[in-house]
């Protein structure tokens, strides 16, 4: 479903990415791990199209969408929930699921946000106040709740679970499952690396801006250098 | 929140016209001349200033930058209405839209030609406001090269036209007092309203509005939620430019004085305004321009005409003393 | 043979030249002083510096004074006013701006290098300009400048045909007090520029000398466009009339929101309200421009015979009436011919000396002298617009306006 090969990334003379090169398969859910700086960020921004690549390609859905602009490429159905939980503080919660669906012209946005109230029964209970005002678990809730309103077919998750009480941490990741079984892909960013690899089908391990080991979630997570590493 | 918005209008005149008089009548016993009259002066003073400044609020409050350009742009959406009449014959009922739509393009060209390249390229703010200085020269001196400097009006026979307006000014007689009102007067007092409620309607309630605030509140959420933010800039220089277009049109109108350098007097006046009402803020914009308005007259009613600049500056000062994010600012964050 | 040769060739030569001369006689009286300066000895070509705004806002001024200069500049040659020797006009534009005068009055000077300017047509293009032909000791001719003090200003080679305010206004004010029977006045003017200003104190100087009581006085800026609070003020008083000082594009508005405010009466104004676009139902005050009173150097219903000649002339040959500017340019044409017949020289000194003394000099405007500080000196005229038209201002006209 998407391909990524060979992508380059830099910031004047920061080299952010070295070339990588990654897959994900439909009906998946991908993780990328990696510590602070290893790039992880810089890759699901360059999926979304906020940065532009020095070099390499992407492919969605065998398309070629390197380069191509932001709202474009999300236009795709390939979505990114931004880190720190971006929702539009001055907006209603019911506005921020709206603007989800901006691009959308069907009939079925109105049961689309009663579809999210249903899965985030709190958001549905503070659907008239402003997204600001709520607590952070329900803004990581409602980022998702946004992204979901776009209809994605891919949805990169870029560390959902930053800064959240640990009982959150693990909220978050049953709406992960969810996602999961409901048949969307998914693309994760984390830096709990064993959260991620237990909803994970196959992960990548991102050091320095390059690749270091790939493999099955679940022969990562007997990978002693992985264990060593990240979830020692 | 449109009645706010009336409330809002009404305080500014109660602080602005209403305190003063009664202060200078019952204190000092200096008396006002017709003050109805002044009262009518202030308010279509103040539905101008409002409407020129609107424009201005609305590009601060979603690129958070100042188009100082803004003026110019105020004088062309004039001159393109009057051109329309002078040249194309056109009734002022559709030289208005075409001076409005006029506005619009050109700053949206504006926008083109000084903001797209420095935003692609991340310039500081303020380059981007300094090149919006360079926008306004050029079309300054475009304006001087093709209308030239001479001063220019709308014909009488293009006001006569407005409809009920075949006899001259109507006269109001308000308990024994004389207020001499135009219908041109009462036009430039109703259209800038109803062109305030239009837009709070649209950022409020219509998707593009709140597209346009989702732009202002945080551009990459606006760019992830597949929002051309490009779009949305020339969108709301569109705008801008279509208030300023109507408000050079019908300054056009009420004041029957037309040069390429209107726009210098407007200019500050705006400036003052938005930082009055709170940066960036539309029902500031709106409030700010009918109490400078207001503060002004007031000073030429109590016979210090002389000193009715440095009075709404002082305004400004003590006002920004007290609350430095303006009158509606709210401090932190930025609103459409 | 030989003889009888040159005898015809005289012969043919008074042939020609009688029923010339008898016609010119007939045509009587003529602008110059024929009699009272011989003609000059001089020969050949002349070099007469021509500067005007002919382009930009006052080129509505100067191109009417162009063509009266170029008309001038013909009848003297024609007439051989200056015997043997040309008038040649070189013309150069002066633009609007300050910047463009001072170019063309430098060309002027050091290249052509030519002994007098007519011109420029603003007081500050004057202002700045002519110390240029100053400091090179050549002779300037102003014909539309009436900022007061530019003699002093710019020095002893300027001089003008055109009245200073100071000049006009007096006159002005009393003819106005004595038709209109005035006794209190409301006054207005823009304080931020020097020529409205300066036009305000002799207006109140005038004024005060005719017992005219004012009222209220009120001010704005130059380029401010709404005086509804400043004429409310004013209106309330119920003056008799209100005093303007205030340049051509305030007087638009302004004029139009005196009306809207429902003032009917005599509105006095200084030079600014000399433009005949004022009255303009296009690009001027239109209707509310009737009832202003304004003093001239000159008016088209000016009876005197030099001055319907030249109107006559001037309609013919460019299809419009001629306005003060035109006149006075056409004038000031004759008048540096007549300095240099009078001073038989072309060195700017003597020129100057003998225009400077010149006195009861027959034309357009009427008798003209120098006074003894070298200003100039003719009677203004009182106007008052009428539908739209600059009438000489009478009680009957007045009446018109007003009412009894």
């Amino acid at each position: 479903m998407l391909v990524v090969e060979d992508l380059q990334v830099g910031y004047g003379a920061i080299i952010a990415l070295r070339g990588i090169s990654f897959k994900v398969e439909s009906g998946q859910v991908v993780t990328l791990i990696g510590a602070n700086g290893a790039g992880k960020s810089t890759t699901l921004n360059t999926l979304s199209g906020l940065l532009k690549p020095r070099a390499g390609r992407i492919l969605f859905e065998n398309v070629d969408i390197t380069g191509k602009r932001a709202d474009v490429i999300s236009q795709k159905g390939l979505v990114q929930v931004p880190e720190g939980r971006l929702i539009i503080a001055p907006m209603t919660v019911q506005e921020n699921l709206e603007m989800g669906a901006y691009k959308r012209t069907d009939s079925e946005i109105n049961s689309d946000i009663q579809q999210v109230f249903e899965r985030f029964p709190r958001l549905g209970e503070r659907r008239k106040q402003k997204a600001g005002s709520l607590s952070g678990g329900e803004q990581q809730m409602l980022a998702v709740g946004r992204a979901l309103m776009m209809r994605p077919k891919l949805i990169m998750l870029d560390e959902p679970s930053m800064g959240l009480a640990p009982m959150l941490v693990n909220e978050v990741f049953s709406i992960i499952r969810t996602i999961k079984a409901q048949g969307t892909t998914i693309l994760l960013v984390e830096q709990n690396a064993r959260k991620a690899l237990q909803v994970a089908d196959y992960a990548y391990v991102l050091e320095r801006g390059s690749i270091v080991k790939e493999g099955s979630a679940a022969a990562l997570q007997a990978d002693e250098e992985v264990i060593q590493a990240y979830l020692g | 929140m449109n009645l706010r918005t009336l409330f809002y209008v009404l305080s500014a005149i109660f602080l602005g016209f209403l305190i003063p008089y009664l202060i200078a009548t019952y204190l000092f016993n200096k008396e006002v001349l017709s003050p109805e009259q002044q009262l009518a002066n202030a308010m279509w003073r103040g539905s101008i200033y409002s409407l020129f400044a609107l424009g201005y609020a609305l590009i601060f409050s979603i690129l958070g930058l100042l188009n100082l350009a803004h003026s110019s742009v105020f004088m062309w959406g004039g001159y393109i209405g009057l051109m329309s009449v002078l040249k194309l014959d056109m009734p002022i009922w559709v030289a208005m839209p075409v001076g409005m739509i006029g506005g619009g393009l050109v700053a949206v060209s504006v926008d083109v030609i000084a903001f797209m390249p420095l935003r692609r390229r991340n310039a500081p703010r303020i380059s981007q406001l300094i090149s919006s200085i360079g926008a306004s020269v050029i079309l300054l001196s475009l304006a001087t090269l093709i209308f030239s400097s001479t001063p220019k009006r709308f014909p009488q026979d293009s006001i006569d036209a407005l409809p009920g307006t075949a006899d001259k000014p109507l006269t109001w007689l308000l308990d024994n007092a004389n207020v001499r009102i135009t219908p041109i007067q009462i036009a430039i007092f109703v259209i800038p309203i109803v062109l305030m409620f239009l837009l709070e309607y649209m950022v409020n309630s219509l998707k593009i509005g709140k597209a346009m605030r989702v732009v202002a509140f945080n551009q990459r959420i606006a760019r992830l939620l597949s929002i051309n933010v490009g779009n949305i800039f020339a969108f709301t220089f569109f705008l801008s430019g279509v208030l300023a277009g109507a408000a050079g049109v019908l300054q056009g109108l009420a004041f029957n004085s037309m040069t390429p350098y209107m726009g210098a007097t407007v200019a500050l006046k705006g400036l003052t305004v938005i930082v009055l009402g709170g940066l960036g803020n539309i029902r500031g914009a709106v409030v700010g321009g009918f109490l400078v308005a207001n503060i002004e007259i007031m000073s030429i009613a109590l016979g210090y005409g002389w000193l009715s600049d440095a009075v709404v500056f002082s305004s400004l000062f003590l006002i920004l003393l007290v609350r430095p994010q303006g009158l509606l600012g709210e401090s932190g964050k930025m609103r459409a | 043979m030989q003889k009888l040769r040159s005898l015809l060739i005289l012969f043919v030569v008074i042939a020609v030249s009688l029923p010339l001369t008898i016609s010119a006689q007939d045509e009587a009286p003529q602008i110059g002083f024929w009699e009272e300066c011989e003609t000059p000895t001089l020969t050949g070509d002349i070099n007469l510096g021509v500067v005007f705004s002919l382009t930009g806002g006052a080129a509505i001024y100067g191109n009417p004074q162009l063509q009266a200069v170029q008309m001038a500049v013909e009848e003297i040659n024609d007439s051989d006013y200056l015997g043997e020797a040309n008038l040649v006009a070189i013309v150069e534009d002066g633009g609007t701006d300050v910047e463009t005068s001072i170019s063309a009055m430098t060309k002027l000077v050091e290249e052509d290098q030519v002994p007098v300017v007519i011109g420029p047509t603003l007081s500050n293009q004057a202002l700045s300009a002519d110390p240029i032909a100053q400091d090179a000791g050549v002779l300037v001719l102003g014909v539309s400048n009436t900022r007061s003090n530019l003699e002093t200003d710019i020095g002893d080679f300027y001089l003008r045909n055109s009245l200073p305010e100071a000049k006009v206004i007096p006159g002005t004010v009393a003819q106005a007090t004595e038709i209109l029977g005035l006794e209190n006045v409301a006054v207005m003017y823009s304080d931020n520029d020097e020529f409205t200003v300066s036009g305000y104190e002799v207006f109140v100087e005038a004024l005060e000398a005719n017992g005219v009581n004012i009222v209220a006085t009120e001010t704005f800026a130059t380029g401010d466009t709404d005086f509804n609070a400043q004429l409310t003020n004013i209106i309330a008083l119920n003056p008799d009339a209100i005093v303007v000082s205030a340049l051509a594009a305030e007087i638009v508005p302004l004029l139009q929101q005196t009306r809207n405010l429902g003032y009917t009466g005599p509105i006095i104004g200084g030079n600014g309200f000399n433009t005949p676009g004022i009255a303009s139902p296009d690009t001027g005050a239109g209707e509310s421009a009737n009832g202003v009173i304004v003093g001239g150097a000159w008016n088209i219903a000016k009876q005197n015979e030099l001055s319907l000649a030249f109107s006559e002339k001037y309609e013919a040959e460019y299809g419009a009436a001629p306005d003060q500017f035109s006149v006075q340019a056409y004038t000031g044409a004759w008048m540096i011919a007549t300095g240099i017949r009078c001073a038989d020289s072309t060195e700017s000194a003597a020129v100057r000396d003998a225009l400077k003394g010149l006195k009861d000099f027959n034309s357009p405007l009427g008798s003209f002298s120098f006074d003894d500080d070298g200003l100039p000196e003719h009677e203004p005229v009182a106007q008052i617009i009428v539908d739209g038209q600059y009438r000489v201002l009478t009680s009957e006209e007045a009446a018109a306006v007003f009412g009894e």
